[in-house]
């Protein structure tokens, strides 16, 4: 681990103060922070030190990896990661076996109380054989070196909040990183995958101001989890003009109307899309013609069908109405029986009275 | 929230079971409260019909619509507003897209809905025009003399959809998932208080008149 | 596919109705920045990534603000281009890596925008190799 500042290597690699400058304003851009914080940002990464980060991979799919290797280097997010010293990622690194063990060890001991723990992928707890790695088995592996990290960022959903793996039935009994970690501080950043440069966003926040930004309720970076997808939407005028596409190739799918009808999610769905786009700022989901899945957030696999509005419930209500309707109907048919039992007993009942019934003179 | 982990949980159960449970015992309720007051039929009329029954039925049903001129001399408030009430509420409830796709995939009906500003105006003159009755309620002699709890109660679970679907729709409530939580719950309340309340009357005004209608119908009355 | 090739595949390219509305407001914010910059001297940067577009109206802003009389490049850590627009005081700002893939887009409202002046790390650094190279034995 070196103990040189992030100013100092790039000072190392010959790049000038003016490429510094420029770091920091790609930086600044990519942490969502406004342009007037670029003197504050490059203040910061002047004295800012490397930190060691520890990527655990559980029940995932390296989406994540991969999204985040994408970005090609040497992007800004490349350099973000020229800059911190990534110890363990046992997908990237060369080391294998009882050697990539070793270098995870090495890095808790090095800078125990100081390392970012990076989660990727959800903790089986029904039964710790269903993902192990070396032998063992997630939830060791977690508590073992989350007990020194300064803190723990669970990448993509999967470590957010179970994704995939603890979609109904999970039969893994997955759960999150943030349901165990009850200790350290834990930034979620969620997706499936996340944008990479949200990745590096966070990652660089926590580099450049060493600390980790503010949360939302879901322990999401409110500079990127802050508005929904609808919010910052540029087919919004289309909803509130009351302009929808109804199917995929009708006419107001071609004219870019608002995918609400079809299902898309964003309304719900707090995630940077709309803004940071994907694939080098080429595109992203909703530009390309199809909803907002709703990704970034608790439980998507189970919150209905993709291609349903969200204001459909989902359930078995069809089934219930059904049963409901024979209920109805035998309980009025009963309660009307009743009620017609009644208005035959008070008829029965019922005694003809004559004026003399009334007489004053009347005998008691 | 105690039982939900997070806003998409609660969400999730409004959608869900507690959608499941609301549209059972409100499909069941009006049933049981139809059924009992249909089954109990009405005594044979011996006497020679002069008229139709289902034409005077049918007739009463569209008549009694057109105000009376001597009713609203009387009450001149309450019609006004009751009308103005009504159709912005069906307006809102019939023209706002979501619902339309809610109704399209519970009955299978679709028709063309209306520009989300409007439907937001018709909610605003609902909601106002909901505040100006429990206004005229509490102040009005007569009113407040016959006014009974279950009249507060009725209003209240009126009241609570709207005010909640206009606060989801403009997302004054964070995070979202929440809001419209809200809003799909103070639906399903209503829902379950409505087959045991005056609420019915949705459904009974046409009983009734139907039943005066179709009365005046077989006596031959033209009105 | 018969072997058609790429060009022969017509591609009809077209103009999208749909606009953020944030086009007047940047327009706004640039006009009272400038304002700012004249009476008080008060710079002000946009970061165009931090907002949603539409495809398309991007360009329409920038071909609103047009090309004035300056452009500059830069060539640290890859490209990066300053366009003053049409409007004095209102400069494109333009970054990429060395992979030309864009990092950073913001408007600067400013006489020049910071980084293209020289920098006085740099110009230490500059005059500390003069003294070696001038010190040195071998001199040019």
């Amino acid at each position: 681990m070196t103990k040189q500042t992030l100013y100092e290597m790039l000072q190392q690699q010959g790049i000038s103060r003016r490429g510094f400058l420029k770091y920091c304003t790609a930086l600044t851009s990519l942490m969502a922070l406004p342009p007037a914080m670029i003197p504050t940002v490059a203040k910061a990464l002047e004295s800012a030190k490397r930190p060691s980060v520890i990527w655990l991979s559980f029940q995932e799919c390296t989406g994540c990896t991969e999204s985040l290797t994408r970005s090609h280097s040497p992007t800004i997010e490349g350099l973000i990661f020229d800059h911190i010293s990534l110890d363990y990622h046992h997908t990237l690194q060369a080391a294998s076996g009882e050697a990539a063990e070793h270098a995870r060890e090495q890095a808790m001991k090095d800078n125990y109380g100081k390392y970012l723990v990076v989660v990727d992928g959800s903790i089986p707890l029904a039964d710790p054989g269903y993902s192990t790695i070396a032998g063992i088995s997630n939830l060791d592996m977690l508590n073992e070196t989350v007990a020194g990290a300064a803190a723990v960022i669970a990448v993509g959903t999967c470590a957010a909040y179970g994704g995939l793996p603890h979609a109904d039935p999970n039969p893994t009994g997955a759960v999150s990183a943030s349901s165990l970690i009850k200790d350290k501080p834990v930034i979620n950043v969620p997706g499936c995958p996340p944008i990479p440069t949200v990745i590096s966003g966070v990652l660089a926040h926590y580099l450049t101001f060493g600390s980790i930004p503010e949360l939302d309720d879901l322990g999401r970076p409110k500079v990127f989890y802050g508005q929904s997808i609808h919010d910052r939407c540029y087919r919004r005028p289309f909803y509130d003009k009351g302009l929808f596409a109804e199917t995929f190739d009708d006419e107001g799918a071609k004219k870019g109307w608002c995918l609400y009808r079809l299902g898309c999610k964003g309304p719900m769905t707090y995630n940077a899309c709309a803004t940071l786009k994907w694939n080098q700022q080429t595109s992203w989901p909703v530009e390309s013609g199809h909803g907002c899945l709703g990704c970034s957030e608790p439980n998507f696999w189970d919150a209905g069908s993709f291609y349903q509005a969200l204001s459909i419930p989902d359930g078995d209500y069809a089934k219930a109405a059904g049963y409901a309707v024979a209920a109805g109907v035998v309980l009025g048919a009963a309660a009307g029986y009743a009620n017609q039992k009644i208005k035959a007993e008070s008829a029965a009942e019922h005694t003809e009275v004559s004026v003399d019934d009334f007489s004053l003179n009347k005998k008691q | 929230m105690e039982f939900f982990s997070n806003a998409n949980d609660f969400l999730m159960w409004t959608k869900g079971s507690a959608f499941t449970i609301a549209v059972s015992i409100f499909i069941v309720g009006v049933l049981v409260r139809l059924l009992e007051i249909l089954l109990l039929g009405r005594k044979t009329d011996y006497s020679e019909p002069r008229g139709t029954e289902w034409k005077g039925g049918l007739k009463n049903i569209i008549s009694r619509s057109v105000v009376d001129k001597g009713t609203f001399k009387r009450a001149p408030f309450v019609i006004v507003v009751g009308y103005i009430w009504h159709i912005a509420f069906l307006v809102v409830l019939l023209f706002f897209v979501p619902h339309i796709e809610l109704i399209k995939a519970i009955l299978g009906l679709q028709w063309p809905g209306l520009a989300t500003p409007l439907v937001d105006a018709f909610a605003v003159v609902a909601i106002v025009s909901m505040l100006a009755m429990l206004w005229h309620r509490m102040t009005h002699p007569v009113m407040k003399f016959l006014t009974t709890y279950e009249d507060y109660l009725v209003w209240l679970v009126t009241f609570l959809p709207l005010i909640t679907g206009y606060i989801a729709f403009h997302r004054m409530i964070a995070p979202y998932p929440l809001a419209l939580g809200l809003h799909i719950l103070s639906v399903e309340i209503l829902l379950i208080v409505f087959p045991f309340s005056k609420l019915m009357h949705a459904f009974t005004l046409f009983i009734a008149r139907w039943y005066t209608g179709a009365m005046m119908g077989r006596k031959g009355i033209e009105s | 596919m018969n072997g058609e090739s790429l060009a022969g595949i017509k591609v009809q390219v077209e103009t999208p109705e749909y606009e953020t509305g944030n086009l007047l407001s940047i327009i706004s914010e640039i006009q009272y920045a400038l304002q700012q910059l004249l009476e008080h001297k008060k710079v002000h940067s946009i970061d165009l990534r931090a907002m949603p577009w539409s495809s398309g109206e991007e360009q329409k802003l920038a071909s609103y603000l047009g090309k004035g009389e300056v452009f500059i490049e830069l060539n640290t850590l890859g490209k990066s281009t300053f366009i003053e627009t049409q409007f004095s005081g209102v400069w494109l700002v333009n970054h990429y890596n060395q992979e030309d893939e864009q990092i950073a887009k913001l408007i600067e409202i400013t006489y020049l925008p910071e980084i293209v002046f020289s920098q006085k790390e740099d110009i230490k650094n500059s005059l500390e190799r003069l003294q070696t190279a001038l010190s040195d034995d071998k001199q040019p």
